[in-house]
């Protein structure tokens, strides 16, 4: 038997909003709804599901996908269950689609009417019993990282700062971004706003929104009879270091979390970092795209806000990042978020981006997690030539 | 889902904490430390390993000072820290009785028991006061 050629035939994308009035149920299905109609494809067609279960509701066995089929009210020939989705979730639908495990396989998440209960949303701080009583959450965890980062590297916090400049910009210009018509935003914006958890200041750290995505993924011949232009999955890998947010995380030991991951995808891929023309990074903070470019190899571990500051990350840079406002402006659905991301890269390589749109783009890098994860991944995405 | 370890693995370390006493896995068979507590040893999975007095000393590995009330009742600024103890293991925890501006990278630490929430946990200070 031959692997088959993959491709992405479809995407979804709701409303994204600091809340919605509907569930987490109900907005996922919308996105699957709206990522068929994207691909010309119906249900039917549909033999493989990743979308990690949200609740309410479902037999709270795991793995929970498996509940979606009484959702759906069909079988499938494929279930996957990545924690969290986007980049390890169309990779394992990837996989499956190339080895025949199914033929068409929709990755899905996101979240609604959950976020205005609490200040943090519940998933930053996991009821682990060495975790909780201290008072940790998300974002500390990638503080820890990134304080050893700036005690060593000591980086300009004003060039820093125009990383989140750059990309809450992008996402202020999009109509789709949650943080849309805000702004705009200039350094002073950022470093005056209130410190979080040092070094982080409100505005270096992402959203906590609502919304859903979905990502329809098929082989590369069936792809071709789709409405949109297929998109290739050309190559990807994870790392996965420790379990993430129970041991201290290090930055000696993940501070270059991802090079094993982009040198396997680039590989696979047959590209080269400088190949890509428009970079949609997990920015779960601002340093992680610095920390991102460093581990890519682009330029050397600590030099990567002076290289940032003089090449440009906005449209009209030498490295476009995070067209769309990224997680810091456009939204981060919980574990959905990471989908968001790929629906970006895809966008983009269709011209079609409500944000910033590169002009001419063919390569997209797309990539989850970070450091204070203490796991990572990464995909390239290319226009099928 | 419980997001905790098996209880019986880790129930010894709190009521040891309740009791003053900081204290982590040590292996039996091959000798390492290792913290969180798990079922095998994580150097030789060995399963034989126990709970070993710790003296509780240690090196600031990182912090960060939180300063957004929680609203879950932990007072701000909160300063958390992940400590690289003597014996070569190491915890996070939180940094008590100084200000946010005398925490570097690096200082000696030690442990201190006092009751939060109703619970003792394991706290940490300064070494010593000349800075």
């Amino acid at each position: 038997m031959r692997n088959k050629k993959v491709a992405i035939a479809g995407i979804g994308l709701t409303k994204q909003s600091k809340s919605l009035e509907e569930n987490n149920l109900t907005i996922c299905i919308k996105a699957v709804e709206q990522a068929l109609i994207d691909a010309g494809m119906q249900l039917e067609e549909i033999d493989g599901i990743s979308g990690r279960w949200p609740g309410p509701g479902g037999t709270k066995f795991d793995p929970g996908v498996v509940d979606w089929t009484g959702v759906f009210g069909k079988s499938f020939r494929w279930v996957g269950d990545t924690y969290p989705q986007g980049v390890p979730g169309i990779l394992d639908a990837a996989a499956a689609v190339s080895f025949g495990l199914c033929n068409s396989a929709i990755v899905f998440g996101g979240q609604a009417g959950v976020l205005n209960t609490s200040k943090l949303a519940d998933y930053t701080q996991p009821n682990n019993e060495f975790i909780q009583p201290w008072g940790f959450f998300t974002a500390a965890h990638f503080a820890m990282v990134a304080q050893v980062y700036f005690a060593r590297f000591k980086p300009s916090r004003e060039k820093l700062s125009q990383i989140a400049v750059d990309i809450r910009n992008a996402g202020s210009r999009n109509p789709e971004a949650v943080m849309y018509g805000k702004g705009p935003y200039g350094v002073s914006d950022i470093v005056d706003s209130p410190l979080i958890c040092d070094p982080f200041h409100l505005l270096d750290l992402c959203l906590a929104t609502e919304g859903a995505s979905a990502i329809l993924i098929t082989s590369l011949e069936r792809a071709l009879d789709c409405p949109n232009d297929p998109i290739r999955i050309l190559g990807g890998a994870s790392e996965w270091h420790r379990q993430q947010y129970v041991d201290p995380v290090r930055y000696d030991e993940v501070g270059s979390i991802g090079k094993d991951a982009f040198s396997r995808a680039f590989a696979t891929a047959a590209l080269t970092p400088e190949d890509i023309d428009v970079y949609e990074l997990y920015d779960i903070n601002t340093w992680e795209v610095v920390r991102q470019f460093e581990t890519l190899g682009l330029c050397a571990e600590g030099d990567g806000v002076d290289f940032l500051f003089e090449n440009g990350i906005s449209v009209d840079g030498k490295y476009p990042t995070n067209t769309d406002g990224g997680l810091l402006s456009f939204s981060h659905t919980g574990w959905g978020g990471p989908n968001l991301k790929i629906i970006e890269a895809v966008r983009q390589l269709r011209s079609t981006s409500t944000g910033d749109q590169i002009k001419d783009a063919e390569t997209a890098l797309v990539t989850g997690a970070g450091s204070g994860a203490q796991y990572f991944n990464a995909a390239i995405l290319s226009k099928n030539r | 889902m419980n997001q905790n370890i098996d209880e019986s693995l880790t129930s010894k370390y709190w009521e040891n904490i309740e009791n003053g006493r900081l204290t982590r896995p040590v292996c039996n068979s091959c000798g390492k430390n290792f913290f969180s507590p798990q079922v095998l040893c994580p150097n030789c999975f060995s399963v034989d390993w126990s709970y070993s007095e710790s003296i509780g000393i240690g090196k600031i590995y990182s912090h960060t000072t939180v300063y957004r009330p929680m609203g879950t009742g932990f007072p701000t600024p909160l300063i958390l820290v992940d400590i690289e103890l003597d014996e070569g293991w190491r915890m996070y925890s939180r940094l008590i009785n100084c200000k946010p501006d005398q925490v570097v990278i690096g200082l000696d630490v030690e442990v201190i028991f006092e009751k939060f929430k109703e619970r003792t946990l394991p706290f940490f200070q300064l070494r010593n006061e000349k800075i």
